[in-house]
């Protein structure tokens, strides 16, 4: 006797679209249990009850979580696109820097967002050299601009912050 | 009568001293004079020569390419960019300026440059480039290379009122061969002399005599620099004696090495336009795009031929004169033993060389300079710019300008073909803009993009229609009106009465009201009662600070009808809206220049990149998703039958009243593009944005490297699935769902009814396994 693990992919759909009761109380256990979330509105979540949910018969329901975020990735701070190159001016920059070139670090900096605009370190170099410029409003300017591009929890973040609140 | 003789020969001596007194001073006088003269030719001779000997026009350089790995480029911009530089195709590349085509390849010998304070050395290294992307750089040696830049082309400079260009050289960057071939075909003696040859002159004067009429100059290479320096071009004798003592003068203050350098940047060789080609140097990018230090032997003859007159030796208008003049030269040369007999043997064999005249022209970028002017006229005057030799490092793109070009000429002509308009009825005007720099890296201001006049790109304002129509959902998504890209307005006739009586009701494009509509949809089809109804819900003083903070000139105080775009603009006006939204809602001001320096090296201006304003990102990316829509179901959808379906883009569509102005302004991950296509004359066009301006940006965007635009998903965004219907929540596997972005807190209250696509079961197992 075939076990279901012998059934091939093209049986198993077959399978599920004429499903046996015993799949169908399988299934529906699985779905009650993880994955068919009835997405709530603010007014569900503290209570009122919907027009809808009075009709058990009308079922409402959103995609799970995950679900969203593998159709539209979350847009990630310090992407890693260009990697090599973005790293290599990256270096640059800091050298720079150490050796308080402000306005060679801005140009390396730049040089570097026409490759990655959204890689954070860059507009935190460039806020730094602004400071040694002693270009205040600029440094401000793009230390706001940076916090958007520096991911949580990141050094670039922390000194941009940390920049800002002694602003 | 004693007396008398005594008293005549007093009165004869007395007149007789007198006159000689008078002679005397008279030619002490004149003495005097003729050394005032010399003295007041000296000083001259010495003012020019030691102070700024030319006014120099402003060098204008485009954006050196940047390669690396993993960098979206195509073999036809790297060719584009090349061509540009004067790369020769060789078959084994030995010395830089020089490229080798193989298969999968690119083998290059980079010329190495200095700009804005950074030295890029001359590199030899091997580029791949496969399915549009650099997938290998390394160098000849076989070591890997992260980055590697090649030197700015030059397109185009800023010239004086009289046009003369040239670009300076010293002695010591000369090719050898060059002086000794001037000397020996110009001036033999002109070691030995003092600046005026006796003997030369004296031969000269036979020779006319004989002739009849005048056949050979006794003028030496000093004489000629004076004339070209110091004079004009009269024949006269008092010119011919200024001219020699001023050629004296001139060698007892300066080098013979100063002498010829200084000929040999002088020297008119040419013409090109209105443009004066002075100097070998520039002669030599004008005759064969190759700097000096690269020429051949026969190429060095042609152009020391062409000084006896460039316009008779003009070797594009007279090839055989000039032909047999070089040959001549290559004679000269040979006799005077400064190459072997097989040299000339070989210089002779070979053929002109110069550039084919349509590629001449391919350094014309009138509309893009017209802005580098404008900009730079913010910091420096007119003459600084046209003469103290500046150099202007610019935003342009040289493959991205050509693709520009291309694209709007080849296109208009497509339009007018199948659209029955009279031929060259149509024009346009293209700006692209590179995302997040705020760099102009391309400029078309005519269809036929070297004709330097009416500036379309900046000069033409025209009304925007629907362009306007993303401000306006900004307004209504930006305002703390609680609307969300699921709220529902009517699309319904909206009718509005001014303060003086008039009523303004504006129609749809279709004129069909389609109802209560989703946000989303009304701007994917742009809908126009939808949008009017919603800016005057939001309130125009709302809608108008939008825009001003957006960097629109507008009053605090608009009239309804700007919500549909009765607003003129410019194609870099718009290019400069339409970046706020590209660029996550940051405002940068654009710019066409990256530095300037002086003829010295030294760097006067720096032009970086300077943040202005900031919008929610959120609200933006909300924007950016609807902008998507409008070129994936809305009135751009065509445009997906011109570019890859892979280029993820947003734009929009705009046409004005009576169709007399089609646009399309749109975005990538990488740039921004703006198009304009309207008639000169404003009569109407049968284009709409769809149909017109957006096949040029189409056009365009198929062929530019361009990174695709990442679907929008900010921190503080959430992806909900709705009915498209009714715009309640809904689910995956719901009819008529689709997913659409929210600013966190601000979802749909209501949740609409389901009816599955699938069997519920099916579909989830169904996502279990895949």
């Amino acid at each position: 006797m075939a076990s279901e693990s012998y059934l091939s992919l093209g049986e198993k759909m077959d399978l599920l679209k004429h499903p046996s009761p015993a799949w169908v109380v399988l299934a529906l256990i699985l779905l009650s249990g993880c994955q068919s979330t009835v997405y709530q509105t603010d007014g569900q979540r503290s209570g009122a009850i919907s027009q809808d949910q009075k009709n058990p018969d009308q079922q409402i329901q959103s995609a799970p979580i995950d679900e969203l975020s593998s159709t539209v990735p979350v847009f990630e701070p310090q992407d890693a696109k260009n990697t090599e190159v973005v790293e290599v001016m990256r270096h640059k920059t800091e050298r720079l820097l150490e050796l308080n070139a402000w306005q060679q670090a801005i140009d390396m900096a730049e040089r570097g967002l026409r490759i990655n605009r959204r890689y954070g370190y860059f507009y935190q170099a460039i806020t730094e050299a602004y400071v040694g410029l002693g270009s205040m409003q600029k440094a401000i300017d793009f230390a706001r601009l940076g916090l958007r591009y520096c991911a949580t929890g990141s050094t670039c973040k922390a000194k941009l912050e940390y920049f800002l609140a002694g602003e | 009568m004693n007396k008398k003789r005594k008293a005549k020969s007093r009165t004869k001596k007395i007149k007789r001293a007198a006159w000689i007194k008078w002679v005397v001073v008279s030619g002490l006088l004149v003495c005097v004079s003729i050394l005032l003269w010399i003295v007041y030719l000296d000083v001259q001779v010495r003012e020019r020569f030691d102070g700024r000997k030319w006014k120099l026009p402003a060098q204008v350089y485009a954006q050196p390419l940047e390669m690396y790995e993993g960098q979206l480029l195509t073999l036809d911009e790297l060719k584009l960019e090349l061509v540009a530089l004067d790369y020769q195709e060789v078959k084994r590349v030995r010395k830089p300026g020089e490229v080798r085509y193989f298969w999968g390849g690119v083998e290059i010998f980079s010329r190495g440059f200095s700009a804005y304070g950074e030295t890029e050395k001359p590199q030899n290294f091997i580029v791949r480039i496969q399915d549009n992307k650099v997938q290998e750089l390394k160098s000849a040696s076989n070591s890997g290379v992260s980055l590697v830049r090649l030197e700015p082309a030059l397109i185009g400079g800023i010239y004086p009122r009289l046009q003369q260009d040239r670009e300076l050289v010293q002695l010591e960057g000369i090719p050898k061969l060059l002086g000794e071939a001037i000397i020996a075909v110009e001036d033999r003696r002109f070691v030995n002399h003092f600046g005026v040859s006796i003997k030369d002159i004296g031969r000269a004067v036979i020779a006319n005599v004989k002739a009849g009429r005048i056949v050979q100059g006794g003028s030496t290479l000093t004489q000629q620099l004076v004339k070209n320096f110091y004079l004009t071009n009269r024949r006269d004798l008092s010119r011919k004696i200024t001219e020699a003592i001023m050629a004296v003068l001139l060698e007892i203050h300066y080098s013979k090495a100063e002498i010829l350098e200084t000929y040999i940047n002088e020297v008119y060789l040419g013409q090109s336009g209105p443009r004066q080609i002075h100097g070998f140097a520039l002669a030599s990018q004008h005759y064969f795009r190759r700097p000096l230090g690269e020429l051949s032997v026969a190429e060095l003859s042609l152009l020391v031929g062409v000084v006896k007159g460039a316009s008779y030796y003009n070797p594009w208008r007279h090839p055989e004169r000039a032909l047999a003049r070089r040959n001549t030269v290559i004679d000269i040369l040979l006799a005077q033993e400064l190459i072997s007999m097989a040299m000339a043997q070989s210089a002779k064999q070979s053929g002109l060389g110069i550039v084919d005249m349509s590629q001449r022209s391919l350094r014309a970028y009138p509309a893009f300079i017209d802005l580098v002017k404008r900009q730079l006229l913010k910091d420096y005057s007119l003459d600084s710019l046209s003469s103290e030799g500046l150099k202007i490092f610019t935003t342009l793109s040289v493959s991205a300008q050509y693709q520009a070009e291309q694209s709007l000429s080849k296109t208009l002509m497509d339009l007018e073909a199948r659209y029955k308009q009279p031929k060259n009825s149509l024009q346009g005007a293209v700006t692209l803009v590179d995302v997040g720099s705020g760099e102009v890296e391309a400029m078309v201001g005519d269809r036929n993009a070297s004709f330097a006049g009416f500036n379309r790109a900046l000069d033409a304002h025209r009304p925007i229609g629907s362009l306007i129509k993303p401000v306006v959902y900004l307004s209504a998504l930006d305002a703390s009106t609680g609307m969300n890209l699921a709220s529902k307005i009517s699309d319904n006739t909206v009718t509005v009465q001014s303060s003086s009586g008039t009523l303004w009701q504006p129609r749809n494009f279709d004129r069909t009201s389609h109802g209560d509509v989703l946000l989303v949809d009304a701007l994917a089809h742009s809908y126009n009662q939808a949008t009017a109804r919603l800016g005057m819900t939001v309130g125009l003083d709302n809608v108008a600070r939008t825009m001003q903070e957006m960097g629109m000139e507008v009053e605090d105080y608009i009239v309804p009808s700007t919500l549909l775009g009765a607003v003129e603009m410019s194609t870099l006006q718009v290019a400069d809206l339409y970046h706020v939204l590209a660029n996550d809602g940051v405002r940068v001001p654009l710019r066409s220049i990256r530095a300037v320096e002086n003829a010295d090296g030294k760097v006067l201006s720096r032009y970086n990149l300077n943040v202005k304003s900031f919008f929610q990102s959120d609200t933006i990316g909300l924007i950016q998703y609807a902008l998507q829509s409008v070129v994936r179901d809305g009135t751009g959808r065509g445009l997906y039958k011109i570019i890859n379906s892979d280029l993820n883009v947003a734009g929009k569509t705009g046409t004005s009243n009576d169709q007399r102005d089609s646009w399309f302004a749109g975005f990538s991950g990488q740039h921004v593009g703006v198009v304009w296509v309207g008639r000169d004359d404003n009569a109407p066009t049968p284009l709409t944005g769809s149909s017109g301006a957006l096949k040029v940006w189409g056009e365009l965007f198929s062929v530019l490297s361009s990174a695709s635009f990442d679907t929008p998903h900010f921190a503080g965004m959430e992806y909900v699935w709705i009915d498209a219907r009714s715009g309640g929540l809904s689910g995956e596997n719901c009819k008529n769902s689709k997913l659409v972005p929210f600013v966190r807190g601000n979802l749909p209250d209501f949740q609409a009814t389901c009816e599955w696509r699938q069997n519920p079961i099916y579909h989830w197992v169904k996502k279990w396994i895949y």
